[in-house]
């Protein structure tokens, strides 16, 4: 019975349920008081044996229930600014209750389903929204990569700037404590491929300063066995997102890491690896080198915390290079200290490696034009004592 | 130890000759001022300065010289962790 409304919902991105005797249309993307796009749920009762509509939800046999995502007058509107529809009831916050005849205001027609009615209503509810100049809101609501609807992009204003990424392919190599919280922010940015490299398990050190928290499920897995992390934040992901492919692959295996990269057309890379325990590590060389022959551009992020009795300094290093550059040679901090350390013993805190994240995110956004970009400084740090940006001229 | 330029690295006092100094003779100062604690850095740490003014601070690559002023202070660090 929901034929043609579940084909529009499918191009619009919201989802057509049916009950014993209520046909719903949930996640429509519709303006909101003051312009704002947001979505809502359109239902109405029908009769199982006609499949027609009823007056049980909405108040009569051509009405609907409204109910909106954001707590404010309840009602949906036009791309102008008036209403959708006549005001038949509601609380005047979160839902209401409307109609809108079908034919002319003496001779109006019946809707020979409740779905049909469902329709008629989301194709004005929609409209408004395509009207306002949202269009992207909805065709943006479809497939893509998320598996909800991205009615984001079009309230944020960010679709046309987001276009520049949305086919990317990116690698984020190393998911400790900042790599982590990259794919936090990039799996909610609408590029194609996620791929994600470690061959690490995860241990409940890494859940201490990990994005979000496990499920019960999750610490039940792990509580029987080892959980690869590029399985363990696959699966966290996978339901909100297409397009994450894990890869437990060991970084530091030049044959390993190349047969990655011949396999694999990535188009920009998150570097997020330690390099604290070999002045001449042998990782470095094969992730960097690797990047830089295969000409591809990339960011590294690198965090150096020191106790200093009892409280901590330390810097958060961001860099970036383009196709080709060797000038992570100079630029990437690798050294080690030897003697008595004291004061430096994998100093690690999860806000700072949420900083990392975000300050390498933001610094692909600005190197993919989706920024302002106003500096050509491919390195720069935040110091955790002052707090300031120094960049390196 | 005695100079023209009082310095710091990594917080510790420390008077150059000069206006000018290196990548190089920041990390041969800081293993010099942490000796006593046998600390020694080895290979290529992080390394930035402050000179008071903001415009005035900046990265210290390997290989590269900047002009310090009485009170210009140098980080140091070794880690690269993610």
């Amino acid at each position: 019975m929901t034929d043609r409304l579940s084909a529009f919902g499918e191009q619009a991105g919201f989802i057509v349920t049916v009950d014993s005797d209520i046909v719903r249309a949930t996640g429509v993307p519709c303006l909101l008081a003051g312009g704002v796009v947001g979505t809502c749920t359109v239902e109405t009762s029908f009769d199982p044996a006609s499949l027609k509509p009823t007056d049980q939800t909405g108040g009569a046999v051509h009405a609907v229930k409204i109910t909106v995502s954001e707590e404010c007058d309840g009602l949906v509107y036009h791309a102008d600014g008036n209403a959708i529809g006549n005001h038949l009831g509601g609380d005047g916050k979160t839902w209401s209750t409307i109609s809108i005849r079908k034919g002319s205001q003496h001779s109006p027609e019946e809707d020979l389903s409740a779905s049909d009615l469902i329709h008629r209503y989301a194709k004005q509810i929609v409209g408004a929204v395509s009207a306002a100049g949202y269009s992207e809101a909805i065709s943006f609501t479809g497939p893509g990569a998320f598996k909800i609807p991205n009615t984001f992009e079009a309230r944020a204003a960010i679709g046309p700037v987001q276009d520049r990424i949305r086919s990317q392919h990116i690698a984020i190599i190393g998911l400790g404590g900042t790599g982590a919280y990259v794919l936090d922010l990039i799996a909610k940015t609408p590029v194609a491929e996620i791929h994600l490299l470690d061959s690490d398990v995860v241990g409940w050190h890494n859940l201490m300063r990990a994005p979000g928290a496990p499920t019960t499920e999750e610490i039940e897995s792990l509580r029987k066995g080892c959980l690869r992390k590029v399985d363990y934040y696959h699966r966290k992901y996978d339901s909100y997102r297409e397009g994450i492919h894990p890869h437990p692959v060991r970084v530091d295996s030049p044959s390993a890491f190349a047969e990655f990269l011949s396999e694999h057309p990535i188009g920009y890379a998150f570097v997020c690896i330690d390099q604290r325990t070999d002045g001449d590590s042998p990782r470095q060389d094969v992730v960097y080198s690797a990047l830089s022959a295969a000409e591809i551009p990339f960011i590294d992020s690198g965090v150096s915390i020191t106790l200093d009795g009892h409280a901590v300094s330390g810097v958060v290093t961001t860099s970036f290079y383009a196709p080709g550059s060797l000038t992570w040679k100079d630029a990437i901090p690798n050294a080690r200290v030897e003697g008595n350390l004291p004061g430096y013993r994998n100093v690690q805190l999860p806000e700072v490696n949420a900083l990392a994240a975000s300050l390498a995110v933001m610094e692909w956004r600005r190197r993919t034009e989706q920024y302002v970009s106003k500096s050509a400084s491919f390195l720069h740090k935040f110091r955790l004592e002052t707090p300031r940006i120094i960049d390196a001229g | 130890m005695n100079g023209d330029t009082q310095i710091y690295v990594s917080g510790r006092e420390y008077k150059v000759l000069g206006h000018v100094v290196g990548y190089d003779q920041i990390v041969k100062i800081w293993n010099e001022l942490h000796a006593a604690e046998n600390k020694h850095i080895i290979g290529t740490p992080g390394i930035d300065y402050e000179n008071g003014r903001k415009e005035k601070d900046g990265v210290l690559l390997p290989g590269k010289f900047v002009e310090v002023q009485d009170g210009t202070s140098f980080s140091v660090d070794p880690e690269h962790v993610s």
